[in-house]
């Protein structure tokens, strides 16, 4: 068959998008004086505006290699230059931008001309630009240790200078270079067995030779997989420094004096050298290789060690100074555990023996999803704030500092303040202005803050255990006074109180003896009448306006709780005659008011609906009172959602948000939307006020207090506070949701809490954090669904930008890797994976104007064995053969069996059916066909398939078709594992099975059902072995026309190819051709999908989108 | 996870330990000696990357105590059962003669021979970490890439070699067969992973070229990945016969498989050395230029023993494949071999053993041991067992 003969065009694949680990990161300083974030990002260099987050521009660099490495030129001082132009690198390709190119790129335009690929001759971990003798040269150094010069040749492309040098070969897992001047740069490597060496490489060959060694680090216990060679740090005017800082497989950060000085000392470098590195040495692990004598010389050029991350360290790097005159300055760690790391080092410059120092862990900030930073960046410049920016496996890129005018955005300052009681009082006395009403003891320790609120962004009021108020203004800083009290107040408030915010302005306050007060700024507090009780709580009803509110005031041990209601006509809060019966031991915890219905929630995690019964009873009755079955936990908030008076959102310390849909009744609500966000406890919730609102959420992780953005999954503020269980105070600006005011105790000290704007910034947003297992599309391609060893499914929707995709949910309930995925419709999705899961989860959209899917877990399979060790391989879902509410479902299990059930949509409950069980080899795909048998393929390269002994058993009355399951058909089509598997139904049970296998070949299977349905007639299998160089792991029949069907395959060996098979004439034979075969960024590639006309998704690390058009 | 959970998830983790095998990995090599006949003829063995030292011990046990593992030693009787219930194993004849063959199989497996002991066995282990002594091994501590470890091996092999006068890093008196199943730590960046994989690949075929006689077998352990066509080419550049198989016991979900390279034929005029070692550099590229037939693909058949019929593929794609090539795949084990992928349900009144040799100790060993001294991670309790 030729191709002119072929009625068809060749079909051929496009990559139209693609999300990918950030591989390299490098921070470019242009003179406009705004600096830009260049990210590896597969073999794509994307530039962003670190101030905007903006993408700038983007620029495909190699053909199929990904980026690992991007050097910017930097002038000596650090200021921006356009000289030199960007040096990029992956594997064994390099090329350099040139800097007319770098221009364009910063303007947004990429260069349509890049130079040729240059090919080095082994792998590169490091590369620099620098400028000898007026001329731009380059330097690589490889994994073996060897140092490649290059020079620019004058069309641009990159020529050798000069042969490979090197003092030895170990293999590195890390190098660092860095140009000295002076025809000199040093090196560092760190070697796969734990060792570091340090040599200097001449550029000019007139010295004797081009290298000199001058240390070999022992001490770490495991390979070294960051190096960083200081910049001359100079603490004190003349005395210079140089530091090298490495990290490793055994979890500890170390920093080395390199310092030039101590060379010169050294007499005869290059007799060192061929001791050290000469002969055939243990180089082992574990302390058990001794360690020669010039080893342990250089083990005492080791200035500090510290343990950190809870995992591998994957790059370590100097940050900026942070006392010259105290010799210290920061250095940040980056791990496999996605954190980055503050250490700050303190050097102790006097000893004679040179500097000797410590590590002192600052903070941690999680940054990523899932494992991995695999890429840093720090840029340190004189006067400041060091951007620090971080690439991880998830596609994200997280970025601190590098804003221009910070202050301005949300009005907030940045401050974080720690007050003692003493410290407080100290400040009023001390102020003119301000003064105590009476004298308070210093240094008294059972005088202590109790309760904070806020009067408004501005002005934050503190109870006291001795019943006075404290208030502060922030202009700057919190400044201190005291609110006037008659003194009947504060012996009333004295030891306990509680205080609420509950309107712009206002606070109100209890106290034990059961009296409730109101407090505004510049108004004297009053009484607003006493209850029959200790008050315990004060629950603000969300107010249509601030002018009026309303808030329900509960107290101990009551059968009712009151409303407190503010009406602005007549100026007055009251208590009206309206109270709400509470059953028996009820406590509320929350309210609010949802359309006409207030809602409460209990300390025990009930929601009950208040119904208003339009009588004018004095008291409101539960409506309806339930909670979710998992919880006791208290309910901390109810939220109505905005633009909506049906839908409303509620915290729960049990670390779920819920979101109902109050039915027409007013009474009963329904569950629509169940997610926990990483938080371990939430304790409220708001949304902004933005066109699209988005919901801001707070609370506790461990010792953590957690800020939230639910919408963008983004942690706005993470403060150490010592746990959960404490009173705070929480504010934010409603249109800039990262600016944020916190007040809380911790240690008996008050702490004030300020930011003006997120610390970490998210530059890109990025998907999951492990290898993707599955990916499907909902049926009319609205989201797409994708699945990974995180174990998270996440769902997406085609961005709105018509490029990628926007995350609309995170699904986290899995327990272990999830194996695979289906929609039905829309709105129900099933997933299933390890300890015997699997999930059906109703997806549906809200009213309100909270732009967001909701999402629950409507039912769980239950069938589970005692262990739950079994893994569910697979599953397939049809509705084709039992009656009009029921679903069969088909699940294949790591025992090597199969079982089917019936799945009732209105009793949401799985109903046994019957069971098959294999030979021991595990299955790994299982569909229905569309007669209702049941197509299986096993890691043994078998299909096989099962059918019922009788299909038609009690079609309509809605039961599990429980006739035992026999083989109908079994078919060896691969030597091992089939790893792929989709199936046509071309017209009348006429099947087109199309495998992918361990065995790396690609099988198709043509097979149809007799007309008596007797058994299947098997009309060829055709193979084409060797389709791909690895596992065939994805694969999806894109055509499936009677004359032609064509299928997408992805492998590890990252190709995507497309195939075409015609068959023969007369129905026998089976041509198959080769469409396109392209490169794939997509690593360990676990699935692909069709997500709409034209085009396909693959996962795996990371997600791609290919389109497949006839060629033209 | 209980602790019999892990005998119930890996059928060969729990096999090793019954079986009295250092690591799971001793049936992969079994497996693939089942299939290409790795051992026969075969008396000078060089085991790199050897620890735990599973693969030595199934050199030791094969080729100096001369036990017999037949197929009963990974067969899942179960399985067997269930697939002639399910007509796997169709005709009543076969039947019969594959229950013979079992039968035969029972007798063999694991039976120890001393009268046909293989004269001048010798079996030289290399590792960084250190391997627990076997019988008839001669274990070395070196770097395998480091070019001071040449004169070691000849030495080990041969004791009157001397280095001082011999001016090449050949082997006077070569080896039959070079096996290696060392790999990295993997990272998770996969690239990279492949990369050192691949290094690792090349530092034991580098000791194999000076070491292996023309004729010898070369095996393996490499990762299939992006670019392992290259990596296959480059490989037939030294042998008759490249193979990539995967054992049923090593893991369809893993991407490790190994390479089996057969009838070591080197280039005219090529000499091995590890002062210029091959993997990095030009030299392999050059040496595929002046490889005289170039490597094509197996030459399809009409439809094989399993009624599979080969396609004359026809590739419109226009992609550039110079010096890839895609080393045929075999599957090693049998169908009735146990599911490395599978679970399987544990016998009443089963106890797990406790694994032959403990795991080596990681790097990180001390940093877990400061942890736990200091109350656990990041506050977290360890709750010592």
């Amino acid at each position: 068959m030729s191709q002119t003969s072929t009625p068809h065009p060749r079909t051929q694949l496009q990559q139209s998008f693609v999300l990918s680990p950030i591989t390299a990161l490098e921070i470019y300083h242009a003179e406009s004086n705004s600096s830009y974030l260049l990210a590896g990002e597969d073999t794509w260099l994307r530039i962003y505006d670190v101030a905007t987050s903006r993408l700038v521009s983007q620029l495909r660099v190699f053909n199929s290699q990904p980026i690992h490495g991007i050097h910017a030129w930097k002038s000596e001082d650090g200021t921006p230059t356009t000289e030199g132009g960007f040096l990029i690198w992956g594997g064994q390709s390099v090329m350099v931008l040139p800097p007319s190119s770098v221009a364009s790129l910063i303007q947004g335009t990429a260069p349509t001309e890049l130079p040729t690929e240059f090919q080095a001759p082994d792998w590169i971990y490091d590369g620099i630009l620098f400028s000898c003798n007026g001329e731009t040269l380059g330097a690589l150094v490889t994994a073996h240790n060897e140092i490649v010069t290059l020079k620019l040749s004058s069309d641009g492309n990159l020529l050798e200078l000069g042969p490979v040098v090197s003092p030895s070969r170990p293999i590195l897992y890390s190098a660092n270079l860095m140009f000295l001047g002076d025809n000199t740069i040093l090196v560092a490597g760190g070697t796969v067995f734990g060792e570091i060496i340090v040599w200097k490489y001449y550029l000019d060959s007139c010295r004797p030779s081009q290298w000199e060694v001058l240390y070999v680090f022992g001490g770490h216990e495991g390979s070294i997989f960051g190096v960083t060679i200081s910049p001359e740090l100079e603490f004190s005017p003349g005395s210079k420094f140089r530091l090298l800082a490495s990290c490793s497989d055994d979890r500890t950060i170390r920093i080395w004096d390199i310092t030039n000085r101590h060379l010169i000392v050294r007499e005869n470098g290059m007799e060192i050298d061929s001791k050290a590195l000469g002969e055939g040495r243990e180089t082992g692990f574990g302390g058990n290789s001794e360690v020669k004598e010039e080893n342990k010389k250089d083990s005492t050029r080791c200035v500090a060690v510290a343990m950190g991350h809870l995992s591998r360290i994957w790059h370590v790097k100097f940050g900026e100074y942070t006392s010259r005159s105290n010799g210290s300055i920061n250095v940040y760690s980056f791990g496999e555990d996605t954190t980055r790391q503050k250490w700050e080092l303190s050097l102790d410059l006097t000893g004679s023996e040179g500097p000797k120092g410590a590590l002192k862990h600052r903070t941690t900030d999680g940054c990523h999803n899932g494992k991995n930073i695999w890429s840093a960046a720090v840029s340190n410049r004189e006067g400041r704030a060091s951007i620090i920016a971080t690439g991880g496996a998830d596609g994200k890129i997280v970025v601190s500092g590098g804003l221009s005018n910070s202050a301005s955005e949300g009005g907030f300052e940045d401050f974080d303040l720690n007050l003692s009681f003493d410290d407080v009082l100290e400040h009023i006395q001390k102020n003119s202005e301000t003064s105590l009403m009476s004298p308070l003891a210093k240094g008294d320790p059972r005088q202590a803050f109790q309760k904070y609120a806020f009067l408004s962004d501005s002005r934050v009021v503190s109870t006291t255990s001795p019943g006075r108020i404290f208030m502060a203004d922030i202009q700057g800083k919190p400044k201190w006074r005291e609110v006037q009290l008659p003194a009947e107040v504060v012996a009333d408030l004295r030891s306990y109180n509680v205080m609420k915010t509950v309107a712009a302005d206002t606070v109100v306050l209890g106290s034990a003896a059961g009296n409730v007060y109101v407090l505004q700024s510049e108004k004297p507090i009053r009484s607003v009448g006493q209850l029959p009780g200790k008050i315990q709580d004060i629950l603000p009803l969300v107010a249509a306006d601030a002018q009026n509110w309303q808030a329900v005031v509960t107290v101990l041990g009551a059968d009712r709780a009151y409303i407190l209601s503010f009406n602005a006509s007549t100026n007055e809060p009251s208590f009206g005659d309206v109270t709400l019966s509470l059953k028996e031991n009820y406590i509320p915890t929350a309210a609010a008011r949802v359309g006409s219905v207030i809602m409460l929630g209990s300390r025990v995690g009930f929601v009950t609906s208040y119904p208003n019964s339009g009588d004018a009873t004095d008291v409101l009755f539960p409506g309806c009172s339930c909670r979710d079955p998992k919880t006791k936990d208290a309910i901390t908030a109810i939220v109505p959602l905005p633009g909506c008076s049906r839908e409303f959102l509620t915290t729960c310390r049990d670390g779920i948000y819920r979101m109902y849909t109050l039915r027409a009744d007013n009474r009963t609500f329904s569950l629509r939307h169940e997610i926990s966000p990483p938080m371990g406890m939430i304790e409220g919730a708001w949304f902004t006020t933005a066109e699209n609102p988005e919901l801001i959420l707070h609370g506790f992780k461990g010792k953590q207090f957690i800020y939230y953005n639910a919408t963008t999954s983004a942690v706005l503020a993470s403060l150490e506070c010592g746990g959960a269980h404490r009173s705070f105070a929480i504010i934010s600006a409603l249109s800039n949701p990262n600016a944020l005011r916190l007040v809380f105790t911790k240690s008996s000290h008050l702490r004030f809490y300020s930011q003006s704007s997120t610390f970490l910034r998210t530059i890109k947003e990025g998907g999951h954090g492990r290898e993707i297992r599955a990916v499907a599309c909902s049926s009319s391609f609205k989201y797409i669904a994708t699945a990974a060893e995180d174990t998270v499914i996440r769902i997406w929707t085609h961005s709105p930008t018509g490029q990628g995709f926007k995350c609309l949910a995170t699904l986290e309930k899995h327990s272990s890797g999830i194996q695979s995925l289906q929609w039905k419709g829309d709105s129900t999705l099933v997933s299933c994976g390890g300890s015997e899961e699997l999930f059906i989860w109703d997806i549906t959209r809200l009213e309100s104007d909270y732009e967001t899917i909701a999402v629950k877990c409507e039912a769980v399979w239950n069938f589970q064995s005692k262990d739950k060790d079994l893994r569910i391989m697979a599953f397939s879902w049809s509705t084709n053969y039992i009656g009009e509410y029921h679903n069969e479902f088909a699940i294949a299990l790591s025992n090597s069996t199969i079982q089917t059930y019936a799945y009732g949509e209105r009793t949401q409950e799985f109903e046994f059916g019957s069971e098959a069980k294999y030979t021991g080899a595990c299955p790994t795909q299982l569909r229905f066909l569309s007669n209702g048998d049941i197509l299986v393929a096993y890691t043994d390269g078998h299909i096989a398939i099962w059918t019922r002994t009788d299909l038609n058993i009690n079609p309509d009355v809605g039961h599990a078709n429980n006739s035992p399951l026999r083989l109908k058909l079994l078919l060896k089509v691969h030597q091992s594992s089939i790893k792929s598997l989709d199936v046509v139904d071309l017209e009348d049970c006429h099947y087109v099975i199309s495998t992918g296998g361990d065995d790396n070949a690609l099988v198709i299977t043509d097979l149809r059902m007799e007309e008596n349905d007797v058994k299947y007639v098997v009309s060829g299998r055709y193979r084409v072995s060797s389709a791909h160089g690895a596992a065939v792991t994805g694969m999806k029949i894109v055509r499936d026309d009677t004359d032609m069907i064509e299928v997408v395959t992805v492998s590890n060996d990252q190709r995507i190819k497309l195939w075409r098979a015609v068959p023969g004439e007369g129905g026998q034979g089976m041509e198959i051709s080769l469409q396109d075969n392209r490169y794939s960024g997509i690593a360990d590639v676990g699935d692909v999908e069709v997500i709409e006309s034209g085009k396909v998704l693959v996962g795996g690390v990371g997600m791609e989108v290919w389109d497949f058009n006839p060629f033209k | 996870m209980g602790k019999s959970s892990k005998d119930k998830r890996d059928a060969y983790y729990r096999l090793a330990k019954e079986q009295g095998w250092r690591a799971r990995s001793a049936f992969k090599l079994l497996q693939l000696d089942e299939e290409f006949n790795l051992f026969e003829n075969v008396t000078r063995v060089v085991d790199l990357c050897a620890a735990p030292g599973s693969w030595s011990q199934v050199l030791s046990r094969v080729l100096i105590k001369n036990e017999k593992f037949g197929r009963c030693a990974w067969e899942d009787r179960e399985a067997q059962f269930r697939q002639r219930m399910l007509n796997l194993i169709p005709s009543a004849s076969s039947q019969d003669d594959s229950q013979q063959e079992t039968k035969q199989d029972v007798e063999m497996a694991n039976t120890q021979d001393e009268t046909t002991a293989r004269p001048d066995v010798k079996i030289v282990s290399i590792d960084l970490q250190p391997i627990s002594p076997l019988p008839g091994v001669i274990t070395l501590r070196a770097d395998i890439t480091h070019p001071a470890t040449v004169p070691l091996l000849l030495k080990a092999l041969d004791p009157s070699y001397d280095p001082e006068t011999s001016t090449n890093q050949q082997a006077q008196h070569p080896v039959d067969l070079v096996i290696s199943d060392g790999a990295p730590d993997v990272t998770g960046l996969h690239d990279l992973d492949i990369y050192v994989q691949s290094q690792l690949l090349f530092a034991a075929l580098n000791l194999a070229l000076c070491v292996l006689k023309p004729g010898g077998k070369f095996v393996a352990k490499i990762f299939r990945g992006r670019n392992v066509d290259l990596l296959y080419a480059q490989l037939k550049v030294f042998f008759e016969k490249v193979h990539v198989a995967k054992p049923r016991s090593s893991r369809a979900s893993s991407v490790e498989a190994f390479i089996v390279c057969i009838n070591f034929q080197p280039p005219e005029g090529f000499k091995a050395s590890l002062e210029e070692p091959l993997g990095v550099g030009s030299r392999l590229a050059e040496l595929q230029e002046q490889q005289q037939d170039p490597i094509s693909q197996s030459e399809p058949s009409k439809a094989d023993d399993d009624g599979i019929t080969e396609v004359i593929l026809e590739d419109l794609s226009g992609s550039d494949n110079k010096n890839r090539w895609i080393a045929p795949f075999i599957a090693c084990g049998d169908l009735s071999a146990f599911d490395s992928d599978a679970s399987y349900k544990l016998a009443a009144g089963h106890v797990s053993l406790p694994p032959v040799q403990p795991p080596t100790a990681p790097p990180y060993k001390r940093a877990i041991e400061l942890r736990r001294q200091n109350g656990g991670a990041y506050g977290k309790p360890v709750v010592a067992k």
